[in-house]
């Protein structure tokens, strides 16, 4: 596992492969933690992206995997991978609402009632960011940290390496962007 | 809001610029300082002020206020399974470390002191063992503990906690995967080979006793400091009987992001064997030897991936890229046979078991010759890999939808450039690929539902972003189709979802009407699209939007299509075809009329003269529409001709589909015939016995269509309406046979109705087939069996009518109704009698005044048939009603309806007397 130090530094630096098994790690390992999660709480539990990214940086930082400069990077690209998790599951939620049926999360009904809405947003709030990372990849990067990741202002101040109200106002500009998209 | 803000690039820059200025000013005083902005700036005055009100918009509606998956519950805060501590049996946990195949893996100790003991507990998805597998979960556990070998990390325990989460007790094992292994020693080739040689001794012991591994791979494979290899994770080791299909869905390759190791026959949704696991351990030995997997350097997408094992030879170790000439050398030969041979995709050509490898690897390293044969040059360059196309059974289908679409989100994230290549790739695999295989798939709905969402998803998003790319949207237009034909066709129902296909069909409609006019065969298919959704529209009884869509492919396809190439002339030829259609059905007969003349003047020009089952169908409407008219002469004119003029077209049909196609013209020729001599309405024409002859010939055609496509429904349903109106025209000369025919007409209605239950237009034929039954019951002197019979056709008539209001469905329940009365009048249950015809008066009144004959002969019937339960006032104006239905058609056009209107005068003139 001190392979995810060097995976991050060579993704940085532009590395392709390393990248690509950087996110398939984190994809894969943050997948099967909400899986896990979903599936052991029973029907009520909803997916708190935000344990599951501390818990994540938890395993890594407390393995001595990851260097103060490394911390920032494996925030965002933590955050990307679970947007992608989310999104998955939004998709799944969908489906099942719509009678799809997903082959292996069983959904509550009521469950499905009461979130199929945010599924629905959160889909599309996906589907804006992939128009919006043509022309702004920060924001983009902003938007996974705070609303997919779940993580608080100031720590992503921390992560990114600039200043709290900064972040504040960047959030303004994501949001009032991609309302606008929304509408 | 006027739209989408466009995101230019340049444009976004400084419009962001300038925003992050303007939020720093206070709300108040933003207003003045847009007004400061200088000229060049102010350009973009406007999207700012769009901007800064969607944030006012978006702080007031909470949008984006709350992380993405958190919800109005109360704050949910994730306490982990497993911490340092946690008793599991005899065991604590220590602390984690790491993920195994498809759980989180703990170093524990013995918690009882008796004596110092590490294990590594594996804990294991609930979702994959599933709440029933906790059973055989448990008989597993012990059965693998019985395997015993130096090489392979002991099953201690398996066992499961209370809060129902299954875990597996094993052997600690200190070590990292072989791969890193032999790269961090550089070990030589013969060294590796030396050390694959012990794994293959562990995987042998464990096929010895019936156990697969079936997940070898690198990190299951580990090597301690002291150079002592131990297998890991028998975790989904199976015994080596037939896998139960729906685990296959859950297996590592399903979950996983790359099924790096997976085996042909695995992707195929094969059995997995103790081949697959040669399968592995070659992949793994191609590892070692080339360094690199047998695909080629990566990275791979999923997709890719999958590609390349079932369909693609792998090169020689030797021919591997980027390897030094000096290991070039040492690979070429006996390695490269040896490693090929466990790669082969059929697994019934890879060794016949680990030990025969075993023995090989044996002779190479002790100069012997080896038993394996090199592969010939014609198998090497891929002649023989055509058979080995990518055939996905069913719950296969759905985890693969599941892996492209993990691994297209990943490729998206970081490619945005290459995106449209690899999507259009992706739309290219699931939707042509995969759909040609899915019919071979029995039983698989849910597979087939997944992905055909998975499938919509995709493609709205890509339109969303196709801009425009004409060949991407003509390809997305294309994948729609294929998703409706998939989700349920024009021609054959596949999932019984006739309006999401119709939707489908929508959205191509919209894409290609943005592409007309650079493509005739392209405008063809569009008018095709367009025609085919009126047609179902029709079907679904939904006429006016039929009659909208069909007028609409009617102009699209005089516009585009007259001047273009004849074989384009046959969609425009079916456009005026089906739009005269709906216009029959909505008794515009004149207007229909017309239709079909143009369609037959279309086709003809369009098949240079030549006779073609298009054309069988227009004259067959254009017929129809004479019937409905009443001119009956006519029809049979014209239905003669082209009962000749099909059979040449038969005679000279290849043996095939084109053979079918022109049967079936040739049995909707006889079938019009039939109803045409079946009429009384036509002087001389009322001769039944003809009607029964052409009958009997259409019910051994379609038995005979039937016998060579059992799957075949249209023809069963043809079937039964034959049957049924074969009762009809029984009803007076031989009632018992009439009763006999329609039974056997609505069984076979009903059976119908059960494998296509949303199916308007079978529920509607079913009804008319139980009013046919009740009447023949009446003819026959039963009238207590025939309520049952018309009540049903009676309900199922008013639901279809409240459903969809149309002159047929009106049609049909009027006389439904006065069928009903006239059975309950048999039954003297005078009353209800009463009431069924009243209403059947009552929703007559717009059919007296139609153009259609039969419609005007329904309500006259109906007016009749009131006329005899009611007395009084009353009967004298239902009877003069029914007289005055009769007295529209003009003397002498038919020596029957001139009875009906003498009896109907008669009537009148008797009731007219008896009030006095």
């Amino acid at each position: 596992m001190g392979d995810i130090t060097i995976l991050i530094r060579a993704a940085h630096q532009g590395d392709r492969d390393a990248l690509d098994r950087l996110f398939s790690l984190l994809y894969d390992d943050l997948h099967r933690m909400a899986h896990a999660r979903v599936r052991a709480g029973g029907p009520d539990t909803l997916l708190d992206t935000t344990a599951l990214v501390h818990e994540t940086y938890a395993r890594f930082a407390d393995a001595g995997e990851l260097g103060a400069v490394d911390r920032q990077h494996f925030f965002a690209y933590v955050a990307r991978a679970m947007r992608y998790v989310v999104v998955d599951f939004a998709r799944r939620r969908s489906a099942a609402k719509r009678g799809g049926g997903s082959a292996h999360v069983a959904i509550d009904e009521k469950v499905a009632d009461a979130v199929v809405d945010r599924s629905d947003e959160i889909l599309r709030v996906h589907e804006s960011l992939e128009d919006l990372g043509r022309v702004d990849a920060d924001l983009v990067r902003l938007v996974e940290m705070r609303y997919f990741a779940g993580l608080q202002v100031q720590e992503i101040a921390q992560a990114l390496g600039v200043t709290e109200r900064t972040v504040e106002r960047h959030w303004q500009k994501a949001r009032a962007i991609l309302f606008a998209s929304l509408a | 809001m006027s739209g989408k803000p466009k995101l230019d690039p340049d444009g976004w820059k400084t419009v962001s610029r300038l925003l992050d200025a303007a939020l720093d000013v206070p709300p108040a005083e933003r207003g003045a300082w847009l007004d400061r902005l200088d000229p060049r700036e102010a350009v973009h005055r406007g999207a700012l002020e769009e901007l800064l009100e969607a944030l006012g918009r978006a702080e007031a509606a909470g949008f984006l206020g709350s992380p993405a998956a958190l919800d109005a519950v109360p704050q949910f805060v994730a306490v982990p399974s497993f911490q340092r501590g946690v008793e599991i049996g005899p065991y604590r946990l220590e602390r984690e470390i790491g993920r195994g195949g498809m759980g989180t893996v703990w170093l524990a100790e013995r918690s009882d002191g008796r004596f110092e003991r590490r294990v590594a507990v594996k804990f294991l998805s609930m979702a994959l063992t599933g709440r029933t597998g906790l059973e055989r979960f448990r008989r597993e556990g012990r059965i693998l503990g019985g395997l015993l070998h130096p090489q392979i990390a002991e099953l201690v325990d398996a066992g499961v906690t209370e809060a129902g989460h299954p875990y597996l007790v094993l052997e600690y094992v200190d070590g990292e995967p072989i791969d890193a292994y032999c790269r961090r020693r550089n070990l030589d080739l013969h060294a590796r080979v030396r050390l694959f040689l012990d794994v293959l001794a562990a995987v042998a012991h464990a096929h010895a006793n019936l156990i697969v591994h079936r997940d070898i791979k690198p990190s299951n494979v580990l090597v301690r400091t002291d150079g002592q290899v131990k297998l890991l994770d028998f975790g989904i080791a199976k015994l080596m009987v037939p896998d139960e299909p729906a685990d296959a869905a859950l297996t590592s390759e399903a979950l996983a992001l790359t099924p790096l190791y997976a085996a042909p026959e695995q992707l195929r949704g094969e059995a997995v064997t103790a081949a697959t696991d040669l399968y592995a351990l070659g992949v793994l030995l191609y590892q070692l030897l080339a360094g690199q997997h047998p695909a080629g350097p990566g990275p791979h997408s999923p997709a890719e991936l999958m590609r390349a094992i079932v369909e693609t030879e792998p090169p020689r170790p030797s021919d591997a890229a980027g390897i030094p000439d000096k290991l070039r050398r040492q690979l070429r030969g006996d390695l490269d046979t040896i490693v090929l041979r466990a790669l082969k995709k059929d697994p019934g050509e890879r060794y016949a078991s680990v030990t025969a490898l075993e023995e090989d690897l044996r002779r190479y390293l002790q100069c012997e010759p080896i038993r394996a044969r090199p592969d010939t040059l014609l198998y090497r360059t891929g002649k023989f890999v055509a058979r080995n196309r990518l055939a996905v059974l069913g719950v296969t289908l759905a985890s693969v939808a599941l892996i492209v679409m993990a691994g297209v989100a990943v490729r998206r994230g970081i490619e945005a450039r290459n995106r449209f290549d690899q999507v259009r790739k992706m739309a290219h695999t699931f939707l042509f690929d995969f759909y040609d295989e899915l019919d071979r798939v029995s039983g698989s709905t849910k597979a087939k539902e997944l992905l055909v969402s998975t499938a919509r998803e995709y493609l709205d998003s890509l339109v969303r972003s196709a801009g425009d790319d004409r060949g991407l949207l003509l390809e997305l237009a294309e994948a729609y189709e294929r998703l409706a034909d998939v989700q349920g066709g024009s021609s054959f129902v596949n999932l019984n979802q006739r309006n999401p296909a119709l939707e489908s069909r929508m959205r191509a409609i919209e894409i290609r009407r943005q592409l007309t006019g650079r493509d005739p065969t392209q405008d063809a298919k569009l008018v095709g699209l367009m025609v085919g959704v009126s047609d179902d529209l029709r079907n679904l009884g939904r006429l006016d939007e039929a009659l909208v869509m069909g007028r609409q492919a009617v102009e699209t396809g005089e516009e585009l299509l007259r001047g273009a190439p004849p074989e384009t002339l046959v969609s425009l030829g079916t456009a005026h075809v089906v739009l005269g259609r709906v216009l029959l059905d909505l008794s515009r007969l004149t207007e229909a009329q017309a239709e079909f003349e143009t369609a037959e003047e279309v086709l003809v020009s369009g098949a240079g003269g030549k006779f073609t089952r298009q054309l069988v169908t227009a004259r067959l409407d254009r017929s129809d529409t004479l019937v409905a008219l009443g001119r009956l002469t006519e029809a049979v004119q014209v239905l003669e001709q082209t009962e000749r003029d099909v059979e040449i077209l038969v005679a000279e049909a290849q043996p095939g589909n084109l053979l079918m196609r022109a049967l079936r013209s040739r049995l909707n020729t006889w079938a019009s015939l039939a109803v045409v001599y079946d009429n009384p309405i036509a002087p001389s024409l009322d001769q039944p016995e003809r009607a029964l002859f052409y009958r009997d010939k259409l019910r051994k055609g379609w038995e005979h269509l039937i016998s060579l496509d059992p799957n075949n429904d249209f023809a069963r349903t043809d079937l039964a309406v034959c049957d049924s109106e074969t009762a009809v025209t029984l009803l007076k000369l031989d009632p018992k046979a009439a009763v006999a025919m329609a039974a056997r007409g609505l069984a076979l209605f009903e059976h119908l109705a059960r494998t296509r239950p949303d199916d308007p237009h079978l529920v509607f034929r079913s009804a008319r087939g139980a009013t046919r039954l009740a009447l023949a019951l009446l003819a026959d002197g039963r009238p207590a069996e025939a309520l049952p019979p018309i009540q049903t056709s009676v309900r199922e008539h008013r639901d279809l009518l409240a459903k969809e209001d149309n002159p047929p469905h009106r049609s049909s329940l009027v006389w439904a109704l006065t069928v009903l009365g006239r059975v309950e009048q048999a039954v003297e249950h005078d009353d209800l009698a009463r009431a069924a015809l009243e209403e059947a008066a009552r929703l007559a009144e717009p059919l007296a005044r139609s153009a259609d004959l039969s419609s005007r002969r329904v309500s006259a019937e109906a007016y009749q048939a009131l006329g005899a339960v009611v007395g009084g006032e009353e009967r004298c104006r239902s009877l003069r009603r029914a007289q005055n239905v009769w007295d529209t058609w003009s003397t002498g056009s038919s020596p029957w309806i001139d009875a009906r209107r003498e009896e109907a005068a008669q009537l009148v003139a008797a009731c007219v007397a008896g009030l006095r």
